[in-house]
Order: structure tokens, then sequence, then C-alpha cells
């Protein structure tokens, strides 16, 4: 035996095992991982970009938000849609296998799990840029805020539906979750939830900046959260915090000269079509990308209607009434006054009968408005109402509203219910299609008859909530089931 | 082994050819030759002088000169691998003594038979694994391009289905049942020592509606043998690779001995095995006016589709103008030979192969290098390398149009051209489509590797074995803008890399204790890596219409790009003992990590152990009574893995891109799954192997259960509101189990002058999905109904059951769930849908006859497959489905008319779509198969040694001349694309097999 040549093998063997060691330690070259994203500041700066690019999923502010609560309200109908999840809602008969809102529980707690990922890391980045923590934080917040009270909204019966909104809501999901935790959280109180949700939201007021400044990625105010808490107070029929809030957002210096400003023209969210030309009107808006992404795609092809292609969605019975009055009064919003003023809505008998087609989200690549002026100055009328203060405080809110739309001031109207009925009508004319109506309906804990059947369903029927998603309810231990599913 | 057994010898004598030998007293000189059998001279032969230092090898000629040889009587001693060694005494005297030439016989006592097994050989006899060897005749002069698709019948527990029969497609390979679902059911192919990429890597699914074979690139005729190992005592060697069985693949070498030269031609016409019976233009407008006068109470349309009317309708055999008769030829030249110290085999291979399609080429230039050196007694060095080129033309099969257009969506009452010559362009034209368009794919590929093996001591060896498997593939897409009906063409480049290098580096050590105990100790530790990176650029507003490139556009419409890596870092052990020599044990052992699991979980562990009993050698087995010469009982046990993800980070929380408001934005794909593993395959295996007559009839039969656990399920449902709604996740298991015969038997013996030799292997294989984890079922990778459904078979599919056509009605009616017949609709069909069926067989098998009668052979080839069905997922739109608008097979002439009409097709229309899934469409794909019979002729040797050759074979071959099946649709054996564990059985508007008749020679010199 040569022995000299038995210590090749050896040799070989030991830098062959030392030097593997660390060989199979490979991490993905094409795509990141949570390690990355989460390892530097701007890793996770890019992860609110990617959790606000998750808002505008066509289950969300990408247009199911709106579309889908208009066609469970009573302004917009539709003729029977082959699509079944879809139709569901025109029926108001949702099952728990319906893609739909299933979807927008899936895609809102995403979204809600990427914030959770960025508040959780953020701490370790404090030090070294507070001011980018800060404005982090403030988007993730806010985001959490809106989630959790959009699926609140949707999935759970509203504020006032017991004493001390002790019904179940949806469950709070406050840390990123994993594969063996965060699978079981239950549903808390409604009254929890907007606990939390007002939490939220006001330390993202408090983080925010007034404005996004002149560059740099800045998706939300303070504005934004202000303008969900205005939003949260009202739902709940807590006008004094939502006057309080109102005003924030209005701004103390006046009208016309806070930050925002009633655009000239009607139809705040028709006018604008890029990131550039963001309306003057808009608190929050989730945004286009030109050519990339379309915000408005979902709404496009719901109410636009064309030449020979009938919309899928258009106005009801339910709102004729409305759009008689304004017309005969010359209102701009059903009238037009062309060419300044667009027409808001196309009467089109492409469909056979002749129906009203809603034409504000017919730019393609539009912004998707979320919040706008308009609706805070409305809110605030009727918190103004609410608490019996000044008629003057009511009505110079209230005619700035119905001058931009053509009308005359209303300078008369005193009686607190006739005036709570005009500010009302005004809100429903306003905002119509706008993903108002079927939230307005529960807060005001009124009835509406269904275009389609004639069925009247009271604000509080369980038709009106939706189903939690069935999956949930199966992998969830601790999940609750709405009644009627 | 035979380089280890003889290499003392080899040595010495190289050893005692140089040294200079001092010599007392008187010497002379003696001169010789050293002949053959044939007499034709012996080079490198050692002859030495017994008792003394002196010796000398054999020149070119077979001469050998020995100087200062003392004189007197000297004893000879000859010898030369592969020959009988012997001794001649001869009478020195002093000056120059001229020896008689010498003979050396051939050594036709093969000592013990090896074979090859995972990282080494074993002597046949000893092995107490599950294994079959398939050896290089059984693959040669095959008219196909890919090896595996010869596998086919030829051994028990391996079901080979060639995907289809297009020039460059796959072969889809089952070694013992499917035993996976979200991973890779394919086995994990060797070639020589190299783990290979053995998946299409291409984009052919996505661009042509068919997948390519990986191993078009490795020419048949290089290969020596195929083994494919079976049973956990064979596979756990490769631990989480080894699950789905391994093929290893070992190629020629040379022989020390004079120059080989092995020339063959083989060339051959094909055409498609068998053409479905479609409507032609008179029956096609016979069955639109029928429908269209059901739906509108009598009357006749006046136009048809496509703005087709019944004056301008055309008479098109859309199938006959794709399908052309074929031809391809295939060159052979190989030279092998070698001396005592280095032996080499060169290789080389042309082979054009223009299908029964259209448009449709594969071609191929290969060459092979295969050296082997002993350098002296320490060393070893040699390697095996392949160089290959490949190019594949596409053609649009499926969903992509071409062929899947012609019997589908292009009515037979579609014109190929307009009046004014230009094409009649309905949405796609097949015609344009393969005149217009390429689609080309050329890929260039080595599978080489570079050893070294020290060998300290006697039976002690060190072997370093590195080898690389690298791809360069280039496809290139035109289309053109006649075809896309616009104003400018799109050209595409794609490119894609690919690299994976492999170290076995393993410590061996055999010893023969004594008489009654043997061991042999293997260690080893094996890297492995593959890394690919693929980019792709699409361009279209080209300046003119003659670029076809991408590089020429002026709009760049597409570029993406990625790649993937993933390592496996592997020890291994394996301890071989013989005790009494029919005493087998074997014991193995693989530590196996992976970089496709989390640290801390990337280890797995994977024991095996058989023990085997050649009970034949023991004194009390009287063979002469019992007629049994051979009986051996074989048991194994052990676990292996299955790791063959298809995504390789499955474990981490991966984030995708997004953009919003123009800038980039990142979000988790998924959660991390920190504790994902391999799945893990538990075999047992109990086999018996047995020869009776003195081998004249030899088998195996072998029982096996594989317990499959820790099956990975890649969409298992979470709780939505944690952020996802599913992850991946190790909670399925499911078991095959099955039995296996393979009987190998000369018919008429050995005296007799026919030589009549049969070959038979069974298989059967059950195979139940036992737990998903509470998932109600897994769905398949493509479309056509497969699932996985606990307790039943894997791919089993979902579906309604047919009953029959209403005869009063003409509606096609399904049984409900309480067994009462309704007519069928969109949701009672999903509704009413039961697990029925299975993609793969109970039984199969091949069956081969080989009778040689002086030159002349003849040898048959029967493979049959029974108890498996095929889901004919475009069936349900071509049997009596006018409103989906597609042509329909004949047998839609017998639809239903009038009430009381008994018939199998329903009443027709344009408005009532029948485009459901129901078992109407699921057909007995049980067949018996003619694949091969070959016909050939050796001349004999006088004629050969004239001719001045060694041999010269002529042959005629026919593959795939007939089948019998029930199956109406092109082919019982048929795979769509894209087909995973799941999805099987499934043609969708899929490609015919081909028929080939193939003339050859092989000539050696």
């Amino acid at each position: 035996m040569n022995k000299k040549l038995l210590s090749i093998p050896l040799v070989l063997a030991l830098i062959a095992v030392s030097s593997c060691k660390k060989f199979l330690e490979i991490s993905p070259q094409q795509t990141f991982t949570s390690e990355i994203a989460t390892a530097s500041l701007s890793g996770l700066t890019k992860t609110v970009t990617g959790a606000f690019s998750t808002l505008t999923s066509a289950n969300l502010y990408g247009g199911g938000i709106i579309a889908n609560s208009e066609l469970m309200a009573d302004f917009v109908t539709a003729d029977p849609i082959a699509d079944y999840s879809l139709n569901q809602f025109r029926t108001r008969q949702l099952d728990p296998y319906n893609s739909q809102s299933g979807g927008m529980w899936d895609d809102a707690y995403k979204a809600i799990y990427i914030v959770n990922v960025v508040l959780q890391s953020l701490p370790n980045f404090q030090a070294q840029n507070p001011g980018q923590c800060q404005l982090l934080k403030g988007e993730c917040l806010l985001i959490r805020g809106a989630m959790h009270f959009e699926l609140l909204r949707m999935f759970a019966q509203p504020s006032g539906y017991t004493t001390g909104d002790s019904h179940l809501g949806v469950p709070l999901q406050l840390l990123p979750g994993a594969v063996n935790t965060g699978q079981s959280v239950p549903r808390s109180t409604v009254a929890q939830c907007y606990a939390q949700i007002e939490s939220d939201l006001f330390v993202a007021a408090q983080l925010l900046p007034a404005t996004s400044g002149p560059s740099g990625q800045t998706f939300a105010t303070q504005g934004a959260a202000q303008g969900f808490l205005t939003r949260v107070y009202f739902t709940q029929h807590n006008y004094q915090q939502a006057l309080m809030e109102a005003d924030s957002v209005i701004g103390l210096a006046g009208y016309g000269f806070g930050l925002y400003q009633l655009n000239a023209t009607v139809g705040a969210i028709d006018s604008v079509s890029s990131v550039a030309s963001s309306s003057p009107e808009t608190i929050f808006q989730v945004i286009s990308t030109p050519t990339t992404y379309y915000a408005n795609n979902v709404l496009i092809n719901r109410f636009r209607v064309l030449a020979l292609t009938a919309a899928q969605c258009y106005m009801s019975q339910a709102f004729t009434p409305y759009f008689q009055s304004d017309s005969a009064a010359g209102g701009y919003r059903t009238a037009g006054y062309a060419p300044l003023y667009p027409e808001l809505y196309t009467l089109s008998s492409v469909d056979g009968p002749n129906y009203y087609y809603c034409n504000k989200y017919n730019q393609i690549g539009m912004n998707m408005t979320v919040i706008r002026l308009a609706e805070i100055l409305l809110t605030r009328a009727e918190c103004n109402i609410q608490l019996g203060n000044s008629t003057s405080s009511v009505l110079s809110d209230l005619n700035l509203i119905r001058t931009r739309a053509g009308l005359l001031p209303d300078n008369t109207t005193n009686n607190p219910t006739a005036l709570l009925n005009e500010v009302r009508a005004q809100r429903d004319l306003e905002l119509a299609v706008e993903g108002d109506r079927f939230f307005e309906i529960k807060r005001r804990q009124i009835s509406f008859a269904s275009p389609e059947s004639g069925q009247v369903f009271q604000w509080n029927s369980p038709q009106l909530v939706y189903p939690i998603p069935l999956q949930e309810v199966q992998e969830n231990k601790n999940m609750v089931q709405n009644p009627g599913y | 082994m035979i380089l280890k057994n003889t290499l003392p010898k080899i040595i010495l004598s190289i050893l005692l050819g140089v040294v200079f030998t001092l010599s007392y007293g008187q010497t002379g000189t003696i001169n010789g030759t050293i002949l053959d059998d044939k007499k034709e001279p012996v080079m490198g032969a050692t002859v030495k002088i017994k008792g003394t230092g002196l010796g000398a090898a054999t020149d070119m000629d077979g001469k050998f000169a020995i100087l200062n040889v003392p004189t007197g009587k000297q004893v000879l001693q000859l010898s030369y691998i592969g020959y009988v060694s012997g001794e001649q005494t001869l009478d020195v005297t002093e000056g120059i003594t001229t020896a008689p030439a010498y003979t050396l016989k051939e050594d036709n006592k093969v000592l013990d038979e090896v074979v090859v097994v995972g990282y080494g050989t074993q002597i046949k006899k000893d092995v107490s694994s599950s294994l079959s060897e398939v050896k290089s005749d059984a693959l040669a002069d095959k008219p196909v391009y890919d090896f595996t698709s010869s596998l086919q019948g030829q051994a028990a527990g391996v079901e080979v289905t060639t995907d289809n029969g297009l020039a460059g497609a796959t072969t889809t390979v089952r070694i013992r049942g499917t035993k996976s679902l979200s991973n890779s059911a394919e086995p994990l192919y060797i070639i020589d020592g190299v783990p290979i990429v053995s998946y299409d890597i291409s984009n052919a699914d996505a661009t042509s509606g068919y997948n390519i074979s990986p191993m078009s690139s490795i020419d048949p005729a290089d290969i020596e043998s195929v083994v494919i190992l079976k049973d956990a005592s064979a596979t756990a060697i490769y631990g989480s690779r080894g699950a789905n069985g391994v093929i290893v693949v070992t190629t020629k070498h040379g022989k020390a001995g004079k120059p080989k030269v092995d020339v063959s031609f083989t060339t051959g016409l094909s055409q498609a095995a068998h053409v479905i019976s479609l409507l032609d233009g008179p029956q096609y407008e016979k069955l639109y006016n029928e429908a269209y006068a059901n739906d509108n109470g009598g009357a006749l349309p006046t136009s048809y589709p496509s703005g087709i009317t019944p004056a301008t309708a055309a008479n098109t055999n859309w199938l006959k103008l794709l399908l052309r008769t074929g031809h391809f030829e295939d060159g052979n030249v190989s030279i092998s030979g070698g001396d005592a110290k280095t032996t080499y085999y060169i290789g080389m291979n042309y082979r054009n192969d223009e299908s029964f399609m259209v448009g449709n080429a594969f071609e191929r230039a290969n060459f092979r290098a295969n050296i082997d050196n002993q350098v002296n007694k320490y060393f070893a060095v040699g390697f095996n390398s392949t160089l290959s080129y490949t190019k594949n033309d596409y053609v649009p099969t499926s969903f992509v149009g071409g062929l899947g257009a012609a019997e589908s969506t292009m009515l037979p009452i579609f014109p190929v051209y307009n009046k004014d010559g230009s094409y009649f362009l309905p949405g796609s034209n097949p015609v344009a489509q393969v005149n217009l368009d390429k689609s080309e794919n050329n890929t260039y590929r080595t599978v080489s590797d570079a050893y070294m093996t020290v060998t300290p001591a006697t039976g002690l060896s060190f072997r370093n074995d590195f080898g690389i498997d690298m791809i360069n593939q280039l496809e290139n897409f035109y289309t053109s803008p006649t075809v896309l009906q616009g104003d400018s063409a799109i050209a595409t480049d794609r490119r894609d890399f690919y690299m994976t290098w492999n170290l076995n580096s393993t410590l061996d050590y055999k010893k023969d204790i004594n008489a009654n105990n043997a061991i042999d100790v293997l260690v080893g530790f094996n890297p492995t890596e593959t890394t690919e990176k693929y980019s792709y650029i699409s361009q279209t507003d080209f300046p003119t219409t003659t670029f076809t490139q991408p590089q020429g556009g002026i709009t760049t419409a597409g570029l993406a790009g990625t790649g993937r890596q993933y390592s496996f870092l592997s020890y291994l052990a394996r301890i071989n003992y013989t005790l009494f020599k029919r005493f087998l044990f074997q014991a193995s052992f693989r530590a196996d990590g992976s970089s496709r699991f989390a640290p801390g979980n990337q280890y797995g562990y994977f024991p095996a152990g058989s023990i085997g009993y050649v009970m034949s050698d023991e004194k009390f087995f009287n063979r002469k009574q019992n007629k049994m010469t051979f009986f051996k009982i074989r048991a194994s046990v052990g676990e292996t893995g299955n790791a063959n993800m298809t995504t390789d980070f499955a474990y981490l929380s991966t984030y995708g891109t997004s953009v919003y408001a123009g800038y980039t934005g990142i979000s988790p794909n998924n959660l991390p799954v920190p504790d994902l593993r391999w799945e893990s395959t538990l075999k047992s295996d109990l086999g018996f192997d047995f020869g009776f007559l003195q081998g004249r009839v030899s088998g195996t039969l072998d029982f096996y259960l594989e317990n499959t656990t820790n099956m990975i399920i890649s969409l298992y449902p979470l709780t939505p509101s944690s952020g996802f709604t599913s992850d991946t996740r190790n909670v399925g298991s499911l078991y095959n189990r099955g039995v296996e015969l393979q009987i190998n038997s000369n018919n008429l013996g050995p005296k007799s002058k026919l030589v009549w030799k049969t070959t038979l292997n069974l298989s059967n294989n059950k195979n139940e999905v036992t737990n998903l984890g509470g998932v109600a079922e897994v769905g398949g990778t493509n479309f056509g109904n497969n699932y996985a459904i606990v307790g039943q078979p894997v791919g089993v599919w979902d579906l309604a059951k047919y009953a029959g056509i209403n005869s009063e009605t003409g509606q096609i009616m399904i049984y409900d769930l309480t067994g009462k017949a309704v007519p069928a609709t969109a949701a009672n069909t999903v509704a009413d849908a039961v697990p029925v069926g299975r993609p793969y067989p109970y039984l199969l098998g091949g069956l081969n006859n080989t009778f040689t009668f002086h030159g002349f052979e003849l040898s048959v080839l029967l493979t049959f497959s029974v108890g498996n069905q095929i889901y004919d997922d475009d069936g349900k739109r071509q049997t009596g489905d006018m409103a989906y608008g597609w042509n329909q097979l004949t047998d839609a002439l017998n639809a239903w008319t009038t009430p009381g009409q008994n018939t199998n097709i329903p009443k027709l229309s344009l408005n009532q779509n029948y485009d459901l899934n129901t078992t109407r469409y699921l057909y007995n794909a049980s067949y018996l198969r003619l694949r091969t019979l070959t016909f050939g002729y050796n001349f004999p040797s006088y004629i050969t040694t004239k001719m001045k050759m060694r041999s010269f074979r002529v042959f005629v071959s026919g593959q795939n001349l007939a089948v019998a099946t029930q199956y109406k649709g092109w082919d019982p054996e048929t795979n769509r694309d894209n087909s995973g564990a799941i999805t099987q059985g499934v043609s969708y508007l899929n490609t015919p097999q081909a028929r080939t008749y193939t003339f050859g020679f092989n000539i050696g010199f």
C-alpha cells in the first residue's frame, strides 16, 4: 500500500466538506424575499407602495367596493347578469361561495398583512431615518384603518344595530400572521372594531404630512386620514367628532383657502385622469399608472355605455325623481352644460329601453377617487343639523355644492327636517354611483325597494350584509358566520 | 471491474516491458507473433518469460521480440485482456529464435456479469435490490430520437408513453406508479454519473401546444445500457431524488483490441398511425342545415359561419393539408478500441427527421468521445463527453392552432385561399401558419464528465468524477403579419442557459476476506448545483417584411428574464456483505441536503437495506432434479424522497412586484413555509430471481408496496383573514403497490439452429390517494378534469355519468346522484360529478419474440396497456355539438332526428351548447400494439471476410404497424402538453403517433 497516496482522498475530502458549508444557502436571484424586503428602509418603502397597489385590486378601490355596493343599493340596477357571483349582488342573495365578496375579504386582509409586516419592521430603522419611518407608519396605519373599515361596513351589521354596537364585527389583524399563527382570529365586536379603526386613523393623521409635497412617494396625506375619520364617526352617528374631523379637513382658513378646493366643474371624479393632474377636490385616491395599470377598469366595464354596447349597470327608477327635479332646475349634474360641464348621465337605448347610464368613470386611465371634498362638506352640513347648530353654517356648505352644480343658492330653508332632507338629497345626487348610497341607507336606517323586484329591504336586513367567505368559516375555528348564510 | 481485476498484471507487464534487464551467460532473442482465433494479429498482448523479469508487448502486427533471453527451455506466458492466458514452452538458442505463431483464444466465459448500480457496479448475482436492465440492442436502430421511447415494453414496472408522434416530442415515464401530486413524478436520469436536466425547458408548450424532449440530445446508439433502479435498496442511495425511480444510462466504452469501426445507417418513412374521421364539406353543410332547421322550424340557413354561404362553401380536408409522408435519415459512425492502457470510443451521429406533419422537423448532430486511461498502478483517468446540437422546427398543434385548428375551428367549408389568392383567415388558418410562421429551437448541449481514480492499495479506490450538463438553447419565433392580421410581424428570441455541475467523490473498498466472506464498502460525497438564466426579447414594427429576427424591430413588445438555482449536497454510504457466497446483505444510507428547504430542514436521511439469498447455491438444492438451476430471494425496505419541486424557494416568503402611481412596489406572494420538507416514500419489495434448464428460462418476480407520505400540496387552504388563502404543505399521502414479472426464455434450447427467444414482462400497479390533509380534491396542471381525491387513484376524473341520448327528445342525459337520468346542464354536470376511471393501466407490458436462423432474424415486439381511460377533452365539442362551431367527427352524422330513435348523438342545434364534461367522452384506452417488427439478415463471415468487414447486417423494420383498441381518437397512447402527475390520459386536439417504415444496415470493420 502506498500510504502517501491515501492522503489524496483525505485532503480532497477535507477541502470538499469544508468548502461546502454554505453550499446549500442559495437565495433567490430573481425575486425578493421577505428577508430582503424588511432588511432596509427602501425595501419597506417599496413594500408600502406594494400595499397601495393592493388597494387598487378590482375587489377594493379598483372598483368592487363601489360597484358592488351600488348594485346592492337602489340607485343602480342591471339586467340579469350571466356572471354567477355578480348577479348575486343584483338579487341581494349572496352565498359564501361568492367570488367577489370573498375576493374583497381576501384582498383587504392581504393589504392589512402587508402593512403589518412593515409596521413590525419599522422600529428597526427609526434611528436611521425618523422622517421616512413616520411617513411609512402613517401610510400603513391609514391602510390598516381603511381596510378594517371597509370590511366592517360590508361584512357586519352597521353601527346602531345593537346597543353599544356589541354585535359582531370582523377579525382585527394587528400583527403579520404566519402559517401557524393568526389563523384563528375571532370577530371583534363592532364597537371594538371602530375603536381600533379610529385609533389607527388618529395616529395616521398625526404622522402623515399635510401635503404630498413636490415629489417623492407620498400616497396619503393627513387629510386622507382625517377624511376617513370623518366617515368613521359619521357612520357611527358620532356627529360631534365627525364635525371636528370635517373641520380639520376643510381647514379653518375658510372655504377655498384650505388645502382642498371644490373643482370648478361638477363631477370631480371624471375630470382627473393622471397622477399629475390631481384634482384639488380629491382628498384620497388610488392612482393609475399610464399604460400599465388603470385604476378604473372595473368601473368602466360596469358603467360606460358605448354607441353599440350597453353597460352592465344603469340608473334605476329610484334615482329618477332626483334626476328629474335637478334637471328641471337646470342642474349641471343631470342636464349638463356643454361644453364646459360634461354630462354625467347619458340616455341611451342601445339596450332596447331608454336608460340613463352613468358617465362618471368613462375616461380610460382615471385615478379612482375614494374621498373628495364635496362629501366632507355635505357630511359637515348634516353634522351641523344633527347637532342643532346654526342654519347658516349648514347653508354655507350646502350652497357651495348647489352653486357649483348650477343650482341657485338656498338661503330660505331653515326647518331642520326640511334642511336635513335637502342636504341628504344633494348628497345622494352629488355622490351617486360613488359608493355612498348603500352605507347612507344603513346610517339613515331607512328602507328601500329593490328596483329589480320591488321587494322592500330594511336597513338592517341580513341580506344586506356580505356572508363571511366559506374558506374563512372552514379554516378559522373561531369564525362565526353572519345570520342567514 | 475488468480493469481492476487485471490491473496488477497489466501494470507489471508494462513495467517489465520497459525495464532494461542485465543478462548473464548466453542469451538469445525470441521473435514471435500472436494471433487470435480468426488468425488476426493481436496488438498489445504481453509475453513474459516465466521466472525472469523479461517480457515484451506485441506491436500492431502482433509481433514481439524479447532480447537477452537465457538459452535453454523457457516458458512464455501469454496474456491479453479479454483472452484466455496461456503458456508455451520454447527452446531458446543463441542468436535469434523464431517462435511459432501463438494463438490466444477469446475469453467467452463472462466471469461475473456486472450491472451498473448507483455510484458503482455490482456483480449481477450478488444484487439484492430490484432493478431492470435494458441493453443497447433494444435501443439501437429504432426510428426514434429519444431512447426513453424505446423503453416501452422492455422493462417491468416502467410505464412509457410517447406523448405524440411529432419529431422531437416528449415521452412520459413512470416507474412503479405516480408518487407525487405537486412535484414531478418523472424519474431521475443519470448519464455516466451526471444527474441531468430531464424536463422540457423550452417554450414549445406555450407557442406550439406540445413539449419537446430534453432526452433527444442523447444519441441512442451511444448507449451501452440503461438500468432502471426501482426499489428502496437501489434508489435510496439517491436520497431525496430517488422516490420516482432512477434511470442510469451508461454510454459505450472502447475495449482493448483492434480498432472497431461501426457504421450504421437507417432511413425510413413515417405517417400518422391513424387519422380520425371528420366531416367533409358537404357533410358539414348537411349537419349545419339540420341543426339550423332544428332551431328554426325546418327553415334552411342562407349563410354559414365566417361569411361562407351555401354558394361559396368549399370542401377542404384540412387534415390532409397538414399531414404528409415524413422521412428520416440517421447515420452513425463509431470507432472504438484501445490497448491495455488506453481505450476509446468515438461516436458520431447525424439525424434528420421530417415528420408526418408539414413543417415539423428534428435534426441532431452528436459527437461523443469516451476515453479511459490507466496511467500507472495507482492512477486511472478518463472522460466521457458528448457535444450535441439539436434543432426542432415546431409546428402549432392543439390549442395553438395548426393541426389542432384543422380538426376543430377550421371547418371543411372554409377555403384555404380567398378568390384573390390571399389566405382565408377566419381567425387563424393553419396552412398560413405553417407556410408563413417560424418556430425554431436550436439547442447546444454537452453532458460530460472527467474522472480520476486513485488506487493506493488493492481493493481500495478513490474516485472523483466531475460532470456537467450544460444546455444553451436559442428559440426563435416569428409570426407573420398575415397570420396576425395586422400591420407588422412579431419576432421573439428566447435564450435559456442551463448549467448543472456534479461531483461524485467516492471511496470504495472491496475485500474478499476469505472464501466465505466478502465485503464492499462505499462512502461518498456528492454536491450538485443547477443554475438557469433565461431571457427573451420580442419586437414588432419591422421596416420590411423580410425581418424575422427581433433585433430588426422598431418597437420592443416584450422583454423578460428569469432563472432558477438549486443545489443538493449529499453524503452517502453503502456496505455490501456476502456470506458463503449466497447470503447477500446490503445497507445504504444517504444524508441529503437541498437548497429548496429552509436552513434547519435542509437535510433528510434516507436509509435502506436489503437481503438476498441464492438458495440454488445450497447443497440441498438439487439442481438436476429440480430443473430449477437458479433461485434467489430478495427483500428490501428503505426510504427515498422527492424534492423535484417546480419552484426552488417554496419555503420562503417571496415577493412579487407591482406598479403603483409609476413607482415599483413589492408585496409578498406567500407566507414563508419554514417546515416544508421533501416528500418521502417508504418502499418495500420482495423479489424472486429464477432460472430453469441451465438458464434457458429465467425470470424475475417482484411484489412491491410504496407508501408516500408528506406529499406536498401546493394549495393547502389557509384562513384568508391571515392575509393569504393558501400555502404549500406536506400533508398528503398515497400508496402504490404492484406485481412485476419478467421472463426470458430461449424456447428451443441452445442446440437448436433456429433460435427462438421470448421475453415477456408484465406489471400491475394499484395506486390510491389516502390523505390530502382535509382538502377535498387537488386539480391537475391542465384542463381535463383529472383530480387527486382520497380513496381514488391519482388522476381520477370527476365527471357526471353519461346516461345516453334521450330517444324522445334527443338530449344528452346524465345520471344524477340518485341514479335518475336527467338532461345534462352546465350546473348538474358539475353537481352530479363523481370520481370515475383511471388514467394509468392496471396491467401493462411487452412481449418480444426473436427468431434467428443462420443469418436471418425476425423480432416482434408487442406492447399493451389494459384498464386505463382517456378523457377526450375536445371530443365534447366534436360529437354532435354544432353550437360550439367546430368541425365534427363523422359519428355526428347519426344525430338524433326523430322521437323513438336510438342513437348516441344528440339532436343538433346551433343554440344548444353541449360543451359539458361527462363520461360520454371518457373512453377505454386499453390497447395492444405491434410496436416493432424487424426482419434482418446478417451476412455470414465468409462473405464479410471477403469484403474486409467484421460484420454486415441489413434490416427492415416497422414501428407502430398496428394497434388494437376501442379508442376512436388519434391514438390510445397520448398525453396532452404540460401534463403533470395528476393530468394524465387527456387528449385535447392531440397529435397522432407516427407509424414508421425503416430500412437500415450496420457494418462493422
